[in-house]
């Protein structure tokens, strides 16, 4: 009978020299089974402790003593020992021998360290994007016992905030949760007193989460039951970000009382650096101010309507599981169900663990995918170090031989080329950490701000310690390779060949041919991949927005009354927006200005309504069939670019007093229309605007160009129901340029409007297209340095095998071979290795294309035109980098190939 | 110039040494040997499985010692192979002996050990 403890100590066994285990295994287990009754290790539950600390401490040094030879028991000096000649493991011997080797072909070395530096490098950093990103756990205290809960439609796919009652049921009827939390976007907090307006950036909380997150205020004090009372007075917490940038990190800040307008706000603490919440999408730099969530009445009741608004966290009690905790939640959903039926006719609940909630599935794809490509990268460099160190080794091919005569031992050898391949690894891998520092700012400036957690990636111990072990992993890896097939037994050919390595450089070339060919088949897959990303990327920019972005810029504004003056009605506030309107079109470099209530294009807010045809058959369109409706003015075609299909457009004798009308896009014509001229035609929006279409316009695309075309209605600014609206301006040049004067013309009409950040439609348009267009670039890069490195592999390749052929080649020339016959000679065999490289790549990605579909736009399955212009880059490269040794061989002089001999 | 002491023999170490004290007497397994060695050394010398087994593999190695069939005293085969002694063997340790002697011979000349026989 084995036990567990004999099964272990055998294992360990392997660790000795063959030779040893051989002849000792069960005598050395017999010693163990009779050592485990010893007296000596004591009685007691330390006894086993004891016992194994003994066992492994001999067997630590035994095996040490077995694989260096340095034997402590034995006084004499290493080199006398019997049996062994020298220290089984001479490391300094072996590093300066390795570094007199690199020294002696340093281009060779440099730019195999180069390119083993950029290989772990871009994959050190990337690592450490995809580690704080996805891989990491939250910042939280025990992280994995924080949970979502979340509203969900019936059969539980989409998740949604909670709706305000809901949230205040399930946290008394509960009993799985230690704590539960909500937090809500409170938009943004614009300061009033004498300074310049700013705008903070406000998150609401209930108390409660401080408990739930496990978190306190770095000065002051959380939030409390009591200030979530209606009448209590206003609190706030800042960030630490904006309590240094704003408030000069001043220790007493405590207490202090910050104007907002409607209503001022005091200051009871400060959250510690690095903390923010929510954790979502929104950029961790961006929460400026927390304030406790206020439940009114009216948010209280089950009567009125439903705002799902609420975001809710909790922790797990101790001892509770997740799927217990989804077992009580759908209990209370059930019986809130029949006690609200209106309410959960369409409603289920959903408990999710916080971190899947947080990093969404096709962002955790996304950071795989990336971290995929720069592992491509990586693999293509250490196949490049692989070759360099092969074509090394065969060029040592009769030294090898020689030592192996003169009784180096296997060991010996692999040694020397083990040794080679850390020291290129050890050198690779501090180039490739100091490129990663580097790469890390590089990727974070680059990255979309929408990555969650962007602000938390940096190169730590964790990264740093994945780049050794990657570089430690390459050396020994493709070191041991060479070495492997190298020191065969069969070593003396090379001493019979005359020195001319011949069996060696046999196998040598075939393993070196597969080496080249499995980088050319890695940098064709690369650059396929580029290439459905640029492709991707080139058609996303090329939709259609239906109007031109270039040279045009949103600027901000909402009209307030002067201090101490009544609130603006509809009709003063929009008469106050168009008086700045007309003080912006006088504006020197200002082309055209127009003013676009409820939201710009590309800028990320809108409004739907819904729209009704009425006649003798009504039709109401709702949902997906909802329009945006945009306030607009006269000059909105000019100042967008868009096109007028049919009808007229807005004039500005559309004014208030003038019958409604209203012009619709092409895509709402054809939606609503089908077919019938909509000119004159009736709609009316949101159940009692009745205006009449007069126009048709070309449609925008309202949220991004990846978004499908939704039907529009332009209503005029002066008739419709918007107060206010942004200063949208086309400018000759820099569009940004004019925004000082545009700012100031609109102040001098609107003393005390609030002016908001002002962004260019290009801006706006690079924001919306900054994962495609990082994807397009990192992947580009990789491309480009893949087929880069298979270039070099291919060269090495050509010119080695013309330097092992000059012979032959003197030999065909003397027979009157054409210069261009020996070009043919040594091109045909580059174009068999990049063939078969290229093949295998396309096969692969053709394979692998359907993972990267889902990160594409619009893709077109196996884009023929994508692999041909792959093809056509990656045989050019690889043919241009043979064409030196090819010259080379066709100007061999035949005497010379000869007398070489 | 004051009298050197001689070298310990080259040959053998203090632990191959010990185990072919433990082996004078007759063969004994590995076992056997590290409780010889021990009580012998009062727990001084307590040897684990591979530097007793290094130790072995040397002698054997040397042809001092060899593996033998015949286990003395327990037949028990899960104590492992028993080691005899060879003539070599006992020839190395009596020179190693006669070395150690004269070194003790020596200190005691230096009154660096204490006359013990007397």
């Amino acid at each position: 009978m084995t036990g567990p403890g004999e099964s272990i100590y055998r294992a360990l066994l392997y660790l000795y020299p063959r030779a040893f285990r051989a002849r000792y295994e069960d005598d050395l287990v017999a010693f163990f089974l009779a050592d485990r009754a010893h007296p000596k290790y004591g009685a007691g539950p330390l006894r086993p402790i004891r016992f194994w600390t003994a066992t492994l401490r001999d067997l630590v040094r035994a095996v040490w003593r077995a694989r260096t030879g340095r034997d402590t028991d034995d006084p004499r000096p290493a080199t006398a020992r019997a049996g062994v000649g020298r220290p089984r493991w001479p490391i300094r011997a072996d590093l300066r021998a390795a570094w007199r080797g690199m020294r002696a072909t340093p281009g060779v070395v440099l730019s195999a360290v180069v390119l083993l530096a950029l290989g772990i490098g871009i994959g050190t950093a990337m690592f450490s994007v995809v580690d704080a990103v996805v891989l990491r756990g939250l910042p939280f205290d025990e992280p994995d016992r924080l949970v979502q809960v979340s509203e969900s439609n019936l059969d539980g796919a989409d998740a949604w905030p909670a709706a305000w009652p809901n949230y205040a049921a399930w946290r008394t009827r509960q009993s799985v949760f230690s704590g539960m939390a909500a937090s809500a976007y409170a938009g943004w907090l614009t300061t009033a007193g004498d300074e310049e307006p700013a705008r903070l950036r406000a998150v609401r909380l209930t108390a409660s989460i401080f408990d739930v997150l496990r978190v306190a205020p770095a000065l002051g004090r959380p939030f409390t039951p009591a200030d979530e009372v209606e009448g209590a007075a206003p609190v706030m917490i800042l960030s630490d970000g904006v309590w240094r940038r704003r408030f000069g990190a001043d220790p007493d800040i405590v207490g202090r009382v910050q104007r907002f307008e409607g209503g001022a706000r005091t200051i009871v603490g400060v959250m510690p650096r690095g903390f923010t919440y929510p954790l979502g999408s929104v950029a961790a730099s961006a929460i400026d101010v927390w304030v406790p969530i206020v439940p009114t009445a009216r948010d209280r009741a089950r009567d009125g309507g439903r705002t799902y608004a609420f975001t809710v966290v909790a922790r797990l009690r101790a001892g509770v599981g997740l799927d217990q905790a989804r077992v009580e939640m759908q209990g209370i959903r059930g019986s809130l169900a029949t006690e609200f039926p209106k309410w959960f006719e369409d409603r289920g609940v959903m408990v999710r663990p916080m971190t899947a909630a947080i990093i969404k599935p096709e962002v955790r794809a996304w950071m795989l995918f990336l971290l995929g490509a720069v592992g491509v990268v990586l693999l293509v460099a250490c196949l490049n170090v692989a070759n360099l160190l092969l074509a090394r080794a065969i060029a040592r091919g009769r030294e090898v031989a020689v030592r192996a005569a003169l009784g180096a031992s296997r060991w010996d050898l692999t040694r020397a080329f083990v040794t080679d391949g850390l020291l290129l690894a050890a050198l690779g891998a501090a180039g490739g950490i100091l490129i990663a520092l580097w790469g890390v700012e590089v990727l974070r400036a680059t990255l979309p701000d929408s990555l969650p957690r962007l602000a938390s990636i940096a190169v730590d111990r964790r990264v740093l310690f994945t780049a050794a072990a990657a570089a430690l992993a390459t050396g020994v890896v493709f070191g041991l390779l060479p070495a492997i097939w190298l020191t065969r037994p069969n070593l003396s050919d090379g001493l019979r060949a005359g020195g001319r390595t011949v069996a060696l450089a046999a196998g040598g070339r075939r393993a070196r041919t597969g080496f080249v060919v499995a980088q050319v088949a890695l940098a064709t897959l690369l650059l396929a991949g580029a290439a459905l990303f640029a492709a991707s990327f080139a058609r996303v920019v090329r939709v259609d927005l239906g109007f031109d972005p270039e040279g045009v810029v949103v600027v901000g504004m909402t009209p307030r009354p002067a201090p101490g003056a009544p609130r603006l009605d509809l009709a003063a506030s929009r008469a106050m927006v168009l008086d700045a309107l007309d003080r912006v079109r006088v504006v020197p470099g200002v082309q055209a200005a127009t003013v676009i209530g409820a939201g710009t294009p590309l800028g990320g807010g809108g409004m739907t309504q819904p729209l009704d045809v009425p006649g003798p058959s009504p039709v109401r369109f709702t949902g997906p069939d909802e329009p945006w409706v945009h306030g607009a003015t006269a000059a909105y075609l000019e100042t967008m670019g868009a096109t007028l299909v049919a009808g007229r457009w807005i004039l500005e004798t559309d004014t208030a007093a003038a019958p409604p009308v209203a012009v619709i896009s092409d895509e709402a014509a054809r939606r609503y229309f089908a077919g019938v001229d909509p000119l004159g035609a009736i709609i009316r929006l949101n159940d009692r605007d009745v205006r009449t279409v007069v126009g048709v316009v070309h449609g925008t695309r309202h949220v991004g160009p990846e978004e499908a075309l939704r039907p529009e209605v332009f209503v005029p600014f002066a008739q419709g129901d918007q107060p206010s609206g942004d200063i949208v301006v086309r400018a000759a040049g820099d569009p940004m340029a004019v925004v000082p004067a545009v700012q100031a013309a609109i102040r001098a009409a609107v003393p005390n409007a609030t002016l908001y950040q002002a962004e260019t439609m290009e801006d706006a348009f690079a924001r919306l297209t900054a994962q495609r267009r990082f994807n397009m670039l990192v992947l580009g890069l990789f491309g480009v340095l893949a087929v880069l490195i298979a270039a070099v592999g291919v060269y090495g390749l050509m010119a080695y095998v013309v330097s092992q052929r000059t012979r032959e080649i003197g030999v065909r020339v003397a027979l009157g071979a054409a210069p261009s016959g020996i070009l043919r000679l040594v091109l045909g065999r580059a174009s068999r290795v990049l063939v078969a490289g290229v093949v295998a790549g396309l096969a692969g990605a053709l394979l692998l294309e359907r993972f990267v579909r889902s990160f594409l736009f619009e893709a077109r399955p196996h884009d023929p035109g994508v692999y041909a212009v792959v093809t056509v880059l990656l045989l050019a490269a690889g043919l241009l980098a043979a064409a030196a040794p090819a010259r080379r061989a066709a100007r061999v002089d035949p005497l010379h190939a000869l007398r070489a001999e | 110039m004051s009298p050197r002491p001689p070298a310990p023999s080259p040959d053998l170490t203090p632990i191959t040494f010990e185990v072919l004290l433990s082996l004078i007497d007759g063969p004994q397994h590995g076992y056997g040997i590290k409780l010889d060695i021990e009580a012998r050394t009062a727990g001084e010398i307590s040897l684990g499985s591979g530097t007793l087994y290094q130790a072995i593999q040397r002698l054997e190695r040397e042809g001092l010692i060899a593996a033998t069939r015949a286990a003395a005293g327990s037949g028990d085969p899960r104590r492992g192979r028993s080691y005899k002694l060879l003539p070599a063997g006992r020839a190395a340790m009596q020179a190693h002996l006669r070395r150690l002697s004269r070194v003790v011979d020596y200190a005691r000349a230096r009154r660096l050990l204490p006359e013990s026989r007397s």
